[in-house]
């Protein structure tokens, strides 16, 4: 073992460092997960509600079922139970909304799916998704338009309500900084730095027998497979 | 995405005949043209437009940039907008069309939308582009949700009570100061559009946006000869500095003897519901000699007859700053 002596990589930080995955991706080579495709694979569009908080009242699926190449519309009077997966200890089968979709008809946020259209091509199933109508009772949304500070600096207003600024502390910073024998006391501030993922949302899933092959948008690859699985 | 036919005549005379079987004029119709498509298929994605059959214009011999025999420029409808605004006529003589067109969109859309394309580019009022809204443009009488809703980047000219979207093209604020003429070939022969005269205010039919008719191509744009020695500026403000919509933009074109402004046109771009002309901000200046008084004197005038909503009020002023500043900045240069 002679890694003490082994000269130690110069840091990234600070330069400029190529990605390894820069090229693919600028040239189109990069495959993401609705680039896999498989002989009689079916694509399937979810329907999403246009409302921010109410009640699915009625579906008509009828013209899209109608359309070409269009094999089903699923919706919660026809797809039947959706198994729910529990939470493991540790961060294990996480799963941001645990409530499967379909299982009721309250709408809690824009966007949510209310059917999903398959069909024999992704434009057909996209096609049939956007000719399913929905009617529904709407209620005022939960949300402000101007989130304001409050009078109190240590609250932080937000569409759940007031939380409090700090929501994690341990040990006694205060007293460590007070008895430290050398303080440095700055102020770092680092840009808005959006997070621009390229890849759409998008899962293939093969079947091959009792063995799922799935190829998934996660950042979570292994508990992707846990919730799947579990 | 609706399905629909996609068809490429190679015939000017077959196109047309196929156009004017549409049941309405071209925005929104049932049969469209296309040039670039950068509007066409981005609003078909959203199912905003559903045409049954897109005719491609794109073989027509409609891509050629030539000097008209009166001294002028004549810009075929497919000529893209990269080449019209790279061309060294252009960049010289009509250098406003220029400035205008590279403050618009990105690279690779200028590279694809052409000038015909550009002509008929449809708002970008989120309410017109989600179907699940309801929108007069789109659907002529399920109202007009923008005008208690948002509405920052809206019209405050033009617009009535059934639209207030904004035209949101800047190459035709250009051309409305260089008082370009649009050539059409319809059914019944060929006839010349002056520029301010294609567009339409909503009025009470917010879904008519241009005087075009079911078969009308448009072939080419003239511009006139240049106005010689005169100065030339697009001014546009946006939320950010590439890649945006314009909320307030200003096209001028002047000339000046012996300090006194002797030729002026004017044209704004973000407030109007057409790209807007101001002949009375014109007359403000003409005369006159160029002073700051008499640029905020026709940004005044220019604004006069604005109406605010709920979110955009600080456009009247934005609108007045950007033309007093592109008069200024104009004769300076």
């Amino acid at each position: 073992m002679a890694t003490t002596d082994s000269p130690v990589a110069a840091s990234p930080i600070g330069r400029d460092t190529p990605r390894v995955d820069g090229p693919k991706k600028v040239t189109g080579l990069a495959q993401y997960t609705s680039d896999f495709h498989f002989p009689g694979m079916l694509y399937a569009v979810p329907v999403e509600a246009t409302i921010a908080n109410g009640k699915l009242l009625k579906l008509d699926t009828a013209a899209a079922e109608k359309m070409s190449g269009v094999r089903a519309v699923f919706h919660g009077a026809n797809i039947g139970k959706i198994f729910r997966s529990t939470q493991a200890p540790g961060f294990d089968r996480v799963c941001e909304e645990r409530r499967p979709p379909f299982e009721d008809d309250v709408i809690r946020y824009y966007g949510q799916y209310i059917a999903l259209a398959v069909a024999d091509t992704f434009e057909a199933a996209k096609a049939a998704a956007d000719a399913v109508r929905a009617t529904y009772t709407k209620e005022k949304p939960n949300v402000e338009a101007r989130l304001e500070a409050g009078p109190d600096r240590d609250v932080v207003l937000t569409t759940y309500g007031p939380v409090p600024r700090e929501q994690s502390k341990r040990g006694d910073p205060e007293g460590a900084f007070a008895g430290a024998p050398i303080k440095l006391d700055e102020t770092y501030v680092t840009p808005a730095e959006t997070h621009n993922p390229l890849e759409l949302h998008a899962t293939t899933a093969l079947w091959d027998r009792d063995m799922l092959t799935v190829y998934d948008s996660t950042q979570g690859v292994v508990n992707a497979r846990s919730v799947l699985a579990g | 995405m609706h399905i629909f036919e996609f068809i490429r005549p190679s015939d000017q005379a077959a196109a047309i005949v196929t156009a004017a079987q549409s049941k309405t004029a071209q925005q929104g119709a049932d049969v469209r043209f296309m040039g670039g498509g950068t509007t066409l298929i981005d609003l078909m994605k959203l199912n905003v437009e559903t045409p049954d059959r897109v005719l491609d214009i794109n073989r027509l011999p409609l891509d050629k940039i030539e000097a008209s025999p009166d001294g002028g420029l004549k810009i075929g409808a497919t000529v893209r907008n990269s080449d019209l605004a790279n061309h060294p006529r252009v960049q010289k003589e009509y250098s406003v069309l220029s400035q205008a067109i590279l403050n618009g969109a990105s690279a690779q859309i200028r590279n694809m939308a052409t000038v015909g394309g550009n002509l008929l580019q449809r708002t970008r009022c989120v309410y017109f582009r989600d179907t699940a809204m309801p929108c007069n443009k789109r659907e002529p009488g399920s109202g007009c949700p923008a005008i208690t809703g948002h509405n920052r980047t809206l019209a405050i000219l033009g617009a009535s009570e059934h639209c207030i979207a904004t035209n949101p093209s800047d190459m035709c604020v250009a051309m409305a100061a260089l008082e370009a003429t649009i050539h059409v070939q319809g059914q019944k022969g060929p006839r010349a559009i002056p520029f301010s005269d294609l567009h339409l205010l909503p009025g009470n039919t917010p879904q008519r946006e241009t005087v075009l008719e079911p078969g009308d191509l448009i072939t080419h744009v003239t511009l006139p000869p240049p106005v010689v020695g005169s100065k030339q500026l697009y001014l546009k403000l946006r939320d950010r500095a590439s890649y945006e919509f314009a909320l307030a933009s200003a096209a001028v074109v002047l000339t000046l003897a012996a300090g006194r402004i002797t030729h002026a046109r004017i044209a704004l771009g973000g407030v109007g519901t057409k790209p807007w002309r101001s002949h009375e901000a014109e007359a403000e200046l003409i005369g006159k000699a160029a002073a700051e008084t008499i640029f905020r004197q026709a940004a005044e005038t220019a604004m006069r007859g604005a109406k605010p909503q709920t979110e955009n009020r600080f456009k009247i002023e934005l609108a007045k700053r950007c033309l007093t500043h592109a008069l200024r900045t104009a004769v300076a240069s």
